[in-house]
């Protein structure tokens, strides 16, 4: 059992940056908004396939520019008559983004997108169908008809669902760091391994997208946004941030996002409280003391202090919300003793090791029940509880490891020397040890997959 | 979730492997003893080691409290060398074959008498070899050690420490770690607390990096050994081979406390009456529960 199936970590960063910068003409971004809208019609929902592909294609800086279109799309699918300005910092006053022919175009792509085409004033004075093409067509009946999708919503969700495919199924997209201006949507990562950061780049801004997008969700035509009212939002949220702690690619601007919508969501409230737990771990934190960041750049991990702070903050919340939620017992437990809040930590815990379903997380809470006991002196309760653990999995090396130094501690040297014992004689190939504390970080995440294939199912369908 | 069903077939297999092992344990040569201070010194003038001295060249305070030494001894007592390797991910290719190599020269050193154990870490700590004075069958689990994952340095080095403290032999453990820990359940507390208890020497080497390797620096300072940090991996079959011969000439002194506490932390201070000598040891140790 490997500790985790990648090697390396990523982690998002934010960005503070001025808006500003160069970015490609303007016919080749309303041509390549054009270019999104056909992949979101023709994309089959988990596949990567030739639409997805071209997408994924696109170099980092174009899909940072089409950040802002389909941005000013979703403004323009709501009020197409309205023009899309911007206020340079030079000169601080404003100018249209698009020149008219474009502006016109933009509109045009609004209105079938928002399935309005002949049903809104500006659309119908604009005559828009007559510049339809086939793509722009199969556009219209499908947000007109929303597949599920509800109200306008169609380019909302298949879009962000077209995103999330990008991100989860195509490889990685990576480019230099380049200096901290432009407008868009930015992404800096940075890989870990072996507690060493490394490889600083710039990633494709496929989350960014699909967030700014759902962001846009409405409830019926007539209303403003409310994307916190719409469950295959909330849906995509928990499941997305589970598959991102999963699989080692962490980044709490989804988080946090999640939260601002969902603030009183047991999930994200847990997930929001296991990424914070995660960035006090050594291996995050050892890497960042080695990270050097390039102007205007900051890292959204902080301190260990601060991050165990956050997280029992958040996991608490989450317990509050719902007391029987176990697992989040369990993770609050363990942050508390980081913390060496021995008393909370040892309620918690206690309660998680009696409510856990599962031999995993049973295992945990023993194992953490057995530090809290060992912190304050109990030895004896200590050493039943790692004990414990190691019934549950005998192949396990932590437990052994926590008894042979609990020993030691104690003076009991040939008490160590047995647990010690039972450690050498396990075998030596990792691959066949079984130790979940070598997952304790992912653990949480086991159903990431199941989670996005139900939010996949909702929108499941053959290309229009 | 591939990664996942692919852990879980692991798991699976794993519990076949177990009673495959069943015997291994059983095997196991641990033996326990009884405890007594020991305390390795190095004595240099100016970097080289005196030779030659016996126990009335010594003092030992025991918490200030002048001791009586019972025994001196230098080079002719056996070692126990304990190597202690990481074989994470970042120990592949040209640094793995360096550090084989390096381990390889330290077992070459090894004399009549003496023994050696191999432990390797990545995020599994593995005794590949327990402690023997077949060198042979020690370099042949070198030669089959790999690895990869993450780095449990500290739980590497507690069972490290503990394979040196199952025999009475005077222990030496050479710890190489190119990275900082990721993964192991102990502390470096619980570590640092076992040292302070253990009259096992730890020297220490560690590949330079933007971070200070805090935990083998406090580890090495609390066992009277030293801690190597190394620019590049070419110098590591020359750096271990230094270890082992430095540590060939310590001298061993042991005396029995009198007049202090059984219990806490000793402060020690080991001193040779001769001018221009200077005293390398443990700074004190952890007795009691």
């Amino acid at each position: 059992m490997t500790r985790r199936g990648v090697a390396s970590i990523l982690i998002a960063a934010v960005l503070v940056v001025p808006l500003g910068g160069q970015s490609p003409a303007p016919i080749d971004r309303v041509a390549r908004v054009e270019r999104w809208l056909s992949a979101v019609v023709h994309h089959r929902i988990g596949t990567l396939d030739a639409a997805a592909m071209e997408v994924a294609a696109w170099p980092n800086a174009q899909l940072s520019v089409l950040w802002d279109d389909l941005n000013a799309l979703t403004l323009l699918m709501r009020h197409p008559d309205q023009q899309i300005i911007w206020v340079p910092l030079q000169t601080r006053r404003p100018e249209p983004v698009y020149p008219k022919p474009q502006a016109l175009r933009l509109m045009v792509l609004a209105c079938a997108s928002a399935g309005i085409a002949e049903t809104d004033r500006a659309c119908l004075k604009n005559d828009v169908t007559a510049s339809f093409d086939n793509d722009l067509r199969m556009l219209e009946r499908a947000a007109v008809d929303g597949r599920g999708a509800g109200a306008d919503n169609f380019v909302l969700k298949y879009g962000a669902l077209l995103e999330t495919d990008i991100a989860l199924l195509a490889p990685a997209s990576v480019s230099s760091v380049t200096r901290a201006s432009g407008g868009g949507a930015h992404r800096f990562r940075v890989e870990l391994t072996d507690g060493e950061a490394m490889n600083p780049h710039q990633s494709a801004v496929h989350w960014e997208i699909a967030r700014m997008l759902l962001d846009a969700v409405r409830s019926s035509r007539t209303e403003p946004p409310a994307p916190a009212r719409d469950a295959m939002v909330r849906e995509w949220y928990i499941a997305t941030a589970r598959w991102m702690q999963f699989n080692v690619h962490y980044d709490l601007t989804h988080l946090d996002r999640a939260r601002a919508l969902f603030p009183d969501d047991r999930e994200i409230l847990f997930l929001s409280g296991t990424q914070h737990a995660i960035y006090a771990t050594p291996r995050i934190q050892h890497a960042l003391k080695s990270l050097v960041l390039p102007p205007g750049y900051a890292m959204d991990a902080k301190a260990d202090v601060a991050e165990l702070r956050q997280a029992r903050t958040l996991l608490r919340r989450a317990v509050e919300v719902d007391p029987s939620f176990a697992e989040a017992r369990l993770r609050l437990g363990r942050v508390l003793a980081l913390e060496g809040q021995f008393a909370e930590a040892n309620r918690e815990l206690t309660v998680a090791e009696r409510s856990a379903t599962d031999e995993t997380n049973r295992y945990y809470a023993a194992l953490f029940l057995g530090a809290v006991h060992e912190a304050t002196g109990r030895f004896d309760e200590a050493r039943a509880a790692y004990e414990r653990a190691g019934e549950l999995f005998p192949l396990a090396q932590s437990p052994l490891a926590a008894l042979a130094a609990l020993a030691r501690r104690r003076g009991d040297r040939p008490g160590a020397l047995r647990a010690m014992q039972e450690l050498v004689a396990l075998p030596p190939n990792p691959e066949l040890r079984k130790d979940p504390w070598w997952i304790y970080d992912i653990w949480h995440g086991r159903d990431a997959d199941d989670r996005i294939d139900a939010v996949r199912r909702l929108f499941a369908r053959e290309s229009p | 979730m591939t990664r996942f069903h692919a852990a879980a077939l692991v798991l699976f297999g794993a519990e076949i492997a177990r009673g495959a092992h069943g015997g291994v344990a059983a095997q196991a040569p641990f033996k326990s003893r009884v405890e007594a201070v020991r305390v390795d010194a190095l004595v240099t003038d100016h970097g080289r080691p005196i030779r030659g001295l016996g126990a009335a060249d010594f003092e030992v305070f025991d918490e200030g409290v002048p001791q009586q030494v019972d025994l001196v001894s230098f080079e002719q007592i056996p070692l126990n060398v304990i190597l202690t390797l990481d074989m994470s991910d970042s120990v592949a290719g040209e640094r793995l074959d360096r550090l084989k190599d390096a381990g390889r020269s330290a077992l070459a050193t090894l004399e009549q008498g003496d023994q050696a154990a191999l432990v390797t870490f990545s995020h599994a700590v593995a005794v590949r070899a327990p402690l023997s004075s077949d060198a042979s069958a020690v370099r042949q689990a070198l030669d089959e050690a790999a690895g990869a994952g993450e780095t449990s340095l500290v739980d590497g080095v507690f069972t490290g420490m503990m394979i040196g403290e199952s025999d009475a032999g005077r222990a030496l453990q050479i710890v190489f770690s190119d990275g900082l820990d990721t993964s192991s359940w102990l502390t470096p507390a619980a570590v640092l607390d076992a040292a302070k208890r253990s009259d096992v020497v730890v020297y220490a080497v560690a590949v330079k990096s933007a971070v200070k390797p805090e935990f083998l620096r406090d580890l090495t300072s609390f066992s009277g050994g030293r801690l190597y940090e190394l620019e590049k991996t070419a110098d590591l079959s020359a750096t271990f081979k230094a270890i082992i011969d430095e540590f060939r000439h310590r001298y061993l002194v042991s005396y029995t406390p009198r007049g202090v506490a059984k219990e806490g932390w000793h402060r020690l201070d080991v001193r040779v009456k001769r001018k221009g000598a200077d005293v390398k040891a443990r700074p004190g140790y952890l007795a009691g529960g």
